[in-house]
């Protein structure tokens, strides 16, 4: 027998960003269902793919992560997963008929009392009446709410909603629970109680779908991860590697926005003098692999000179995430500075560890005299930017880093101090010689 | 007697009426996030509605004692009659449900529209026969209905019958036409209902 729970084939799933558009396209969908025949799989004036062939299988015993940035389609994935709504094209098949959805509010309708939820939700999962009374009473034992169980639950913060709803659910017993993004509310307690409710649902053989952007809780709880983009299944696979796909999507994305809006001049070029241009900014790691945290780097700066001019300094700065510069190296200070001859000349800069988190920064190279800092020549910001992009590594402090949007790295090393007792135990087997 | 009857009647429709076209605005928070059947929202509104009956019913019938109104043999008749009433207004207000819920002039409309109907209905005073307000009445096609259940109930109950027979075979077809409509409408509803 298969132990596949939840199948998706080939989803699709039109929106229409056009309210006034969008009444009559509802009208004309109720209409091609009142008559019995499939929508075209096509966009109408207006519309875009929230999901497009969109496919995914769900084993017994398996926690999948959904991971995307805002509108990548993962909540819409859920919503026609869940049967909320009904997708344009393609197939949900569910091998199980007890299946919920935790989202940031539970599905708890706020005009009703917490025990009128508890009954309501429980009876919607087929709780008998016979066992109502006593699933009600486990209910409001486990979710700890005694005192407010018949007050309006939409008078309960968020983290109690949540508890109402995770007790709730703690007696349905499901055999798949969907998560939507519901880990982020609610207090340590609850989150502890809630993730220990999800490892013992998976160790009775139950499967959990979790959408989230809290990536320690996806590292912790996947072991399959699938990353959407723009409404299609981007990457799938092992977590930590679809984590450092997502992370590294996110630095394209980035980048691609810096290059759009590209920041303003920090130097006036129509000021420079004449006779010395930038014509090439590399950054290169020495040992040849990616640009990683911690990497040897060489940058290379080539310019092209129309006269020999002397004294003169290379600089280097770096900035992101809106700081400019975050650091600056100038090379040519310890001396009389460095000499430029007329054609090709070239500078090197060598760091031996390069201390940046993953991301995108960008980098400002110029050419000063050293007398009377003049510029030179400067390039960077200015009409073409250059940007040092550096990578994460595929381990989960990298990945963790990198999501986080640190900027700078330490390379650090950790260690767990023994307790006393056990070094007391330690010194106790060393003395027996055992 | 007259007015207090025919105001039971009126209200009786439109809170049915009301109650049902609004089963997925109302219910947005239950439909957007979990999958619900639409019978039971309907059957919730059925529910509600009767709840409201009895207490009108209640105040008829203390009407009647108070002003020693006799009912007619045919009050069982009558009965079902108000019960017809019941099942078109759900019926009307389910075949008007999804257009309601994700278009708000429509919405705007219907609440106020009705209101307006029943101001051209025999609800509080009866109409002199062959003057021009009679003819409004007659035009409008809940005033058969009332003065049909209003007969039966009170006398004189001839005729009646058959209009009520008429209206109940509507009232069987409409509501279980338009419960299948709004199951088919859900998830596009649902779907423009989403915050």
């Amino acid at each position: 027998m298969s132990n596949v729970l939840l199948e998706v084939e080939n989803l699709s799933k039109r929106y229409c960003r056009d309210p006034k558009r969008a009444v009559g396209y509802a009208m004309q969908d109720i209409w091609t269902d009142l008559r019995g025949r499939r929508p075209q799989p096509s966009l109408r004036d207006g519309e875009f793919w929230a999901l497009r062939d969109v496919s995914l299988r769900v084993n017994a015993g398996e926690v999948v992560g959904l991971i995307g940035h805002n509108g990548a389609g993962k909540s819409t994935l859920i919503k026609i997963i869940a049967g909320v709504l009904r997708p344009t094209a393609g197939e949900v098949v569910m091998h199980t008929n007890r299946a919920v959805v935790m989202d940031h509010l539970g599905g708890l309708n706020p005009v009703q009392t917490g025990r009128e939820n508890i009954a309501n939700q429980l009876a919607l999962y087929g709780i008998s009446n016979v066992d109502m009374r006593q699933a009600i009473d486990a209910v409001i034992s486990y979710s700890e709410l005694d005192d407010f169980v018949d007050t309006a639950v939409g008078t309960y913060s968020l983290g109690m909603r949540l508890r109402l709803a995770l007790a709730i659910y703690s007696q349905v017993k499901p055999d798949i629970i969907i998560v939507d993004e519901a880990l982020n509310g609610g207090d340590i307690r609850f989150q502890s109680k809630f993730r220990q409710l999800l490892r013992d649902h998976i160790d009775a053989g139950g499967a959990i779908v979790m959408a989230s952007h809290e990536l320690f809780a996806i590292q912790s709880m996947c072991s399959r991860c699938v990353l959407m983009d723009e409404g299609r299944v981007h990457s799938e696979g092992p977590t930590q590697e679809v984590i450092h796909t997502y992370v590294r999507l996110s630095s394209e994305k980035d980048n691609q926005l810096a290059r759009r809006t590209r920041p303003k001049s920090i130097v006036d070029d129509g000021r420079l003098p004449d006779g010395v241009r930038i014509d090439d900014v590399e950054i290169v790691a020495s040992d040849s692999c990616p640009l990683y945290p911690g990497s040897p780097v060489t940058v290379r700066v080539r310019c092209n000179c129309s006269e020999a001019v002397d004294g003169v300094l290379c600089s280097l700065e770096i900035g992101g995430a809106g700081i400019f510069p975050l650091a600056t190296m100038i090379g040519g200070y310890d001396g009389k500075g460095y000499s430029l001859h007329p054609g090709v000349n070239e500078f090197v800069c060598e760091i031996d560890s390069l201390p940046l988190a993953p991301g995108t920064y960008q980098v400002c190279v110029s050419v000063v005299t050293q007398d009377g800092g003049i510029t030179l020549a400067s390039r960077g910001y200015a009409d073409d930017a250059v940007f040092l992009e550096v990578d994460n590594r595929l381990d989960p402090a990298s990945n963790m880093a990198a999501y986080r949007q640190n900027i700078v790295h330490v390379a650090a090393r950790w260690k767990q101090v023994p307790q006393q007792r056990e070094l007391a135990e330690l010194a106790f087997l060393i003395s027996k010689g055992q | 007697m007259y007015a207090v009857f025919g105001l039971m009647m009126a209200q009786t429709l439109l809170e049915t009426f009301f109650t049902q076209r609004t089963i997925f605005s109302t219910n947005r928070i239950l439909i957007g996030r979990q999958r619900s059947t639409v019978e039971a929202l309907v059957l919730a509104g059925l529910y509600d509605g009767l709840f409201g009956l009895a207490i009108k019913a209640a105040i008829v019938v203390g009407f009647m004692i108070a002003y020693h109104t006799a009912p007619a043999s045919t009050l069982p008749l009558g009965l079902l009659g108000i019960g017809v009433i019941f099942l078109l207004g759900s019926g009307l207000g389910l075949c008007f449900a999804p257009l309601s819920a994700i278009n708000t002039d429509v919405d705007k409309i219907l609440a106020f529209l009705p209101w307006l109907l029943f101001g051209l209905t025999p609800v509080f005073a009866p109409a002199v026969a062959g003057s021009g307000m009679s003819r409004i009445y007659d035009a409008n096609p809940f005033t058969w209905i009332f003065d049909a259940v209003r007969g039966l109930v009170f006398g004189p109950a001839l005729g009646q019958i058959a209009m009520l027979s008429t209206f109940l075979l509507i009232s069987i077809f409409v509501l279980p036409a338009a419960l299948l409509f709004c199951r088919i409408a859900r998830p596009h509803v649902v779907e423009r209902l989403l915050d």
